[in-house]
């Protein structure tokens, strides 16, 4: 009964959205069309300015970090509430505390020996570097902040969920992990009001008070920033979703 | 040279699809748990090494194809490792040898 | 033209993992499901020339599928 309605909706949405770009087959412009609407406006500035003024080879680092940083600030920002409302709206859910472990015989046999062990510990510092090594060339090939953030939560979560790893350097708590996100967007709006000592406006980085003698390499040092910036927050955000969560569920171990 | 080049690495990697479907045909085929994860542990890795390989001597000897041997790296430490996690786990709930999966999925 | 075939195979792809996720009833195989769904979406920014996403959506796919096995751990397995 359930299933008929379900089998009938999905039907419908089909039919009818390629129903409707069936008859309607020039609504949406291809993607390499050059007389398009979204194409012919900045597009071209952005192509033809990107590299002289910003000093970023790769555009799409230039348009978000520098022709769009306030954008780019507010995503920040949604992530740090991202995380904070996760917490919010989670806590009034029992933490769950550690049992006693009950000894049988397959498990008292620890988790993992040497292979699991050696393993991660060749891996994850693989892939801490390979953050850095994103984060670093986000100016000039694929990469960026967001992805930077990202894999080193990884890295942490490898850590965390592993459950053989002595954590010498200690865990987040939950409220740590959203202070350090707060930490992130604070580095961010701290490069924006750095110009404003030197007579620019809110992140305007021609004007920061550093020596350079282009100004193509204060821009790459004020893309540089506010991308450390959002690395801070991504990782603390993905972080403190994966505590507040962990922390409330029931692992029978 | 170049031609030389591009059917080596066409070898390669259609002898790696032809390793990978194997191992998929063997996961649908099996019976048992840990031989479909032993059928699908052993014939990836080895599937995604020999693609891995087929397209390093493509490239030669550049900076892409000291990328790529990194990735084959990776992968090679990847694969083998996340088979053992998975038959621990397995291992450790209590999962017995041969117990035919239609009863498991009852439960 | 060869191109516009394989999108077409990817999105063909995407559609058919939507319907069973829809009609599915074992919530951990959905999710395994899911990230084959996260995967044909990466490619198909990749053959729409977007490199950048294609990079997050991959590290994205792997973060999401942890999420949702975490949270399936809490409720029941099967779905009605």
């Amino acid at each position: 009964m359930k299933n008929k309605k379900k089998i009938i909706g999905v039907v419908l949405i089909i039919v009818a959205v390629s129903g409707f770009f069936f008859k309607f087959p020039n609504i949406i412009p291809a993607v390499d069309d050059a007389k398009a609407p979204v194409h012919s406006y900045i597009s071209g500035f952005y192509i033809e300015n990107a590299i002289s003024q910003t000093g970023a080879h790769n555009i799409v680092t230039a348009v978000l970090a520098d022709y769009r940083g306030f954008d780019t600030l507010f995503e920040t920002c949604v992530m740090l509430l991202a995380g904070i409302t996760a917490l919010m709206v989670l806590s009034s859910t029992a933490k769950v505390g550690k049992k006693q472990k009950v000894s049988k015989e397959i498990k008292n046999a620890s988790f993992s020996g040497t292979i699991i062990d050696t393993a991660f510990r060749v891996i994850v510092p693989i892939i801490v570097i390979y953050a850095f090594y994103v984060f670093a060339h986000g100016e000039s090939s694929l990469g960026g902040g967001f992805q930077a953030g990202a894999l080193l939560a990884i890295a942490y979560m490898i850590d965390r969920i592993i459950p053989s790893f002595n954590n010498s350097l200690g865990t987040f708590t939950e409220q740590g992990a959203a202070m350090t996100a707060g930490v992130g967007v604070f580095i961010y709006i701290f490069t924006g009001i750095l110009p404003m000592f030197n007579g620019g406006n809110f992140l305007e980085y021609g004007r920061l008070p550093f020596g350079a003698e282009k100004a193509a390499e204060l821009h790459v040092i004020g893309i540089t920033m506010i991308e450390i910036g959002v690395v801070v927050c991504v990782m603390a955000t993905i972080i403190n979703i994966l505590e507040v969560v962990l922390e409330r569920t029931e692992f029978d171990e | 040279m170049m031609e030389i080049r591009s059917a080596a690495c066409a070898l390669l990697l259609l002898l790696g699809l032809f390793f990978m479907m194997v191992s998929v045909k063997g996961v649908i085929k099996f019976p048992d748990f840990f031989s479909r994860l032993h059928a699908i542990g052993l014939g990836q890795s080895l599937g995604m090494g020999f693609c891995c390989l087929g397209m390093f001597i493509y490239q030669g000897p550049n900076i892409t194809g000291l990328k790529i041997l990194m990735v084959l790296f990776v992968s090679m430490l990847a694969g083998p490792i996340g088979t053992h996690i998975v038959d621990r786990v397995a291992f450790r709930e209590g999962l017995k040898k041969e117990e035919k999966d239609a009863e498991r999925r009852e439960a | 033209m060869s191109v516009l075939i394989l999108e077409g195979m990817f999105m063909l792809l995407l559609i058919i993992i939507a319907i069973a996720i829809i009609f599915g009833k074992d919530l951990l195989a959905l999710t395994v499901i899911y990230s084959v769904f996260s995967f044909a979406a990466m490619i198909l920014y990749i053959l729409a020339g977007a490199a950048d996403v294609a990079f997050t959506e991959a590290v994205i796919g792997v973060i999401s599928t942890v999420y949702f096995i975490i949270a399936i751990k809490s409720i029941s397995r099967r779905c009605k």
